[in-house]
């Protein structure tokens, strides 16, 4: 089953995007060192959930080679690791047609604030403290 | 002390409903343990030989009245009225039950703590010198970074899940009381040729099966680059750490795999990168935080020590004076070491009772302000001199003043057998028996500093390679048996000891460790301590001492 994030919310694909092209990344593929996506979509793997290289390759590919196009993880994917994912850049799950999609919802909006920047848009507590200094009660993100 | 505004308390508040959450699936049976394992070790909660264990955060060792209060309560309502302190500044709770711990952070939070990334292989909890923001050696208030360094890795999304745990202490002296050169990262505040302060960043060391001292990657990082360079540190670890072998997944096997100079490039080329983002704090940012550690209001006093007969006149009280009160860099202040080391007690145990005596005394005599440290004692940072006698007798009711900071009794000891599930031996036990053995305090005080550390098993929690004195505990067919280590240090001359032979038998240890301190205090010169005889004699005298029987 294939989830799509749209609006910070997952939602059931309803087509296998099968015309467009994808590149699979291994774990041990340096994107440091590509020039320049050129797919729609890249697949990096979680072999399992414990094995976290592809949190790094998906930022190094927003942050530092800036594509745009879909991330999708594949892979062993739990609920309490999808929030870190979306933060470091994926847009799209390949899960299990089990998955408890309302729990991975539920997991996205369990925390408010976050103190780092990551590859999403939201900003890290300090820029809201500074926000906060200049325009009290008025905190966006 | 850092204080949470709204947005510290909301992420610590989140992280305890979806704790609770977690909690919840386990009992449901909608997690596995396989899933639930990570997610509470990333919480602290470790599953013992008799029980779950909560390991609670002490950013950088300091503690409020309050807060330790609030510990004493979780102490009496969780516990069997005792709390453990930890080698990384932690306190650990060992007998709470997994559907309580949701509510035992609910009381955390209360007093702004939080069991977050206490274990797990994530960026732990960091730690840095019990001394910060007292002692006059340092050039600014280390806390200070490590505040900045606990934020920035809180909830890290890309460093979550490692390949293995990731330890990060940050010292501002040229004496090192936070063990900087065994960490993953250490930090080390210095002034360089134009007079800037910045860090100087070791990177490998750890203890553990096999033990390294770090390294130096860069002699001289700018304070304004600092979360940019952990990150792409962080960030070469997590993409090329060994993920294969459990035992070979710390940074140090990567570092010692690649060698310093091409681990170096790497980071400095990740570190383009990472400069380019919002990590970096701005300074106002860092000032913001800064206030937070300002001085508590000194009075302007003179040197005095109590000049009173009863104190001048009381050998026990002159005795602790010498060796757990230590310069202060307020005129008329001192620091005083609080050992949790008492013949009584497990090395680093306190009683309830003791957290409320500690956290009155703390409020009376040390602006609020309590510490706990890496050698498994507190401290109370800012005493008056004048007071030094009245906190003494206060101490002495609940025997916290026992007067053994660094000498051969004050023990750093794994729990072992007696708690831990992958011990060989036992360690208390051990501890406990070699403190007998050298009760007498004038014996103490003539063997003057020397560090004694002891593992029940390879995985060093006791910090055995880093012992001046460490004692491993082996198991040979069934049996346990004890191998000693000569010549370690945890301090800025950082050094893993030496084996210096077979292992000994549970009777022999403790009589072959008193024929090496004998043989020490025979050919020690002027005031050498034990380490240094050590290292001018050599391995052979003090192996053939030790063997000796
Ligand atoms: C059931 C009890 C415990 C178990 C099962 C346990 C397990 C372990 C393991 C497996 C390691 C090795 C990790 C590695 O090499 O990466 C380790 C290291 C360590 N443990 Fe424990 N531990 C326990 C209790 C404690 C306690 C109570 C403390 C603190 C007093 C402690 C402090 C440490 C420290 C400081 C290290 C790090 C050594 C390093 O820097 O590499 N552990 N522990
Ligand atoms: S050193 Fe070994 S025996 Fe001691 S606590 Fe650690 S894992 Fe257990």
């Amino acid at each position: 089953m294939l989830l799509k994030l749209k609006n910070n919310k997952l939602e059931v694909a309803a087509g296998d995007d099968a015309t467009l092209n994808s590149l699979t990344l291994d774990n041990d593929a340096s994107v440091a060192e590509t020039s320049e996506v050129t797919a729609d979509i890249v697949i990096l793997n979680f072999p399992t959930f414990k094995d976290g290289r592809a949190y790094t390759q998906a930022r190094q590919l927003r942050e530092q080679l800036g594509f745009k196009g879909d991330v999708r993880a594949t892979g062993d994917i739990i609920r309490d690791q999808i929030l870190y994912l979306v933060r470091c850049g994926f847009t799209s799950f390949e899960v299990s047609p089990s998955t408890d999609v309302e729990g991975l919802n539920a997991a996205l909006v369990e925390f408010e604030n976050f103190y780092q920047p990551a590859a999403d848009q939201v900003l890290p507590a300090w820029m809201l403290r500074q926000q906060a200094r200049q325009k009290p009660l008025r905190r966006s993100a | 002390m850092y204080r949470y505004d709204e947005f510290d308390a909301r992420i610590v508040q989140d992280r305890v409903s979806q704790f609770r959450g977690q909690v919840q699936r386990r009992l449901t049976g909608e997690l596995t343990e396989d899933q639930f394992k990570p997610l509470r070790l990333m919480n602290g909660v470790y599953l013992q030989l008799h029980a779950y264990m909560l390991r609670v955060a002490i950013p950088y060792g300091t503690l409020s009245s309050d807060q330790m209060r609030k510990l004493a309560f979780i102490a009496d309502k969780y516990d069997k009225g005792f709390g453990h302190v930890t080698t990384r500044q932690n306190i650990q709770f060992n007998w709470p039950a997994l559907v309580d711990i949701p509510e035992v952070l609910d009381h955390l939070a209360e007093v702004e703590m939080h069991a977050i990334q206490t274990s797990g292989n994530c960026i732990r909890n960091v730690t840095t010198d019990h001394f910060a923001g007292a002692t006059a050696d340092e050039l600014e208030d280390p806390r200070v970074w490590c505040e900045v360094i606990r934020q920035w890795s809180t909830f890290h999304p890309e460093f979550t899940f490692l390949p293995r745990k990731f330890k990060i202490a940050v010292t501002a002296s040229a004496q090192d009381r936070a063990a900087v050169r065994v960490h993953d990262i250490g930090l080390h505040l210095v002034k360089n040729l134009a007079g800037e302060t910045g860090f100087e960043v070791y990177v490998g060391g750890g203890l553990g099966r096999t033990p390294y001292v770090g390294e130096v990657i860069r002699s001289f990082l700018p304070k304004e680059h600092l979360l940019s360079y952990l990150e792409a540190i962080l960030r070469v670890y997590n993409l090329q750490g060994r993920r294969d072998n459990l035992y070979k997944a710390r940074i140090k096997i990567l570092v010692n795999a690649l060698g310093m100079d091409q681990f170096r490039e790497l980071v400095e080329a990740e570190w383009l990168n990472t400069r380019e983002t919002n990590v970096d704090l701005p300074q106002e940012e860092v000032d913001r935080i800064n206030t937070y550690f300002s001085p508590p209001p000194f009075e302007n006093l003179s040197e005095a020590n109590d000049q009173s007969s009863a104190a001048q006149d009381n050998s026990d009280f002159i005795r602790w004076l010498k060796h757990n009160v230590s310069a202060h860099k307020q005129s008329g202040y001192a620091i005083v070491t609080i050992s949790l080391k008492s013949p009584e007690m497990a090395p680093g145990d306190i009683t309830s009772g003791q957290m409320r005596l500690i956290a009155d005394l703390a409020q009376t005599y040390s602006f609020d302000e309590i510490r706990t440290t890496h050698e498994q004692n507190l401290v109370f940072p800012h005493v008056r001199q004048q007071d030094l006698f009245s906190l003494w007798q206060k101490l002495s009711e609940q025997d916290l003043a026992t007067a053994n900071a660094g000498l051969v009794s004050d023990i750093i000891a794994c729990p072992g057998l007696d708690y831990c599930n992958l011990a060989n031996t036992r360690s208390i036990p051990v501890a406990k028996r070699i403190q007998e053995r050298f009760f007498s305090p004038e014996k103490q005080e003539e063997i003057g500093e020397l560090k004694i550390k002891i593992s029940g098993c390879i995985n060093a929690c006791g910090h055995h390679h880093v012992g001046h004195i460490g004692i491993l505990g082996v198991d040979k067919k069934g049996e346990e048996f004890y191998q000693i280590t000569l010549g370690g240090s945890a301090a800025e001359d950082a050094s893993i000891g030496e084996i210096v032979g077979r292992g000994l038998s549970t009777d022999e240890v403790v009589d072959s460790i008193e024929r090496l301190v004998t043989y020490y205090l025979e050919t020690r010169q002027s005031d050498e301590r034990f380490v240094d005889t050590y290292k001018r004699l050599g391995s052979e005298p003090f192996k053939e001492a030790l063997y000796a029987a």
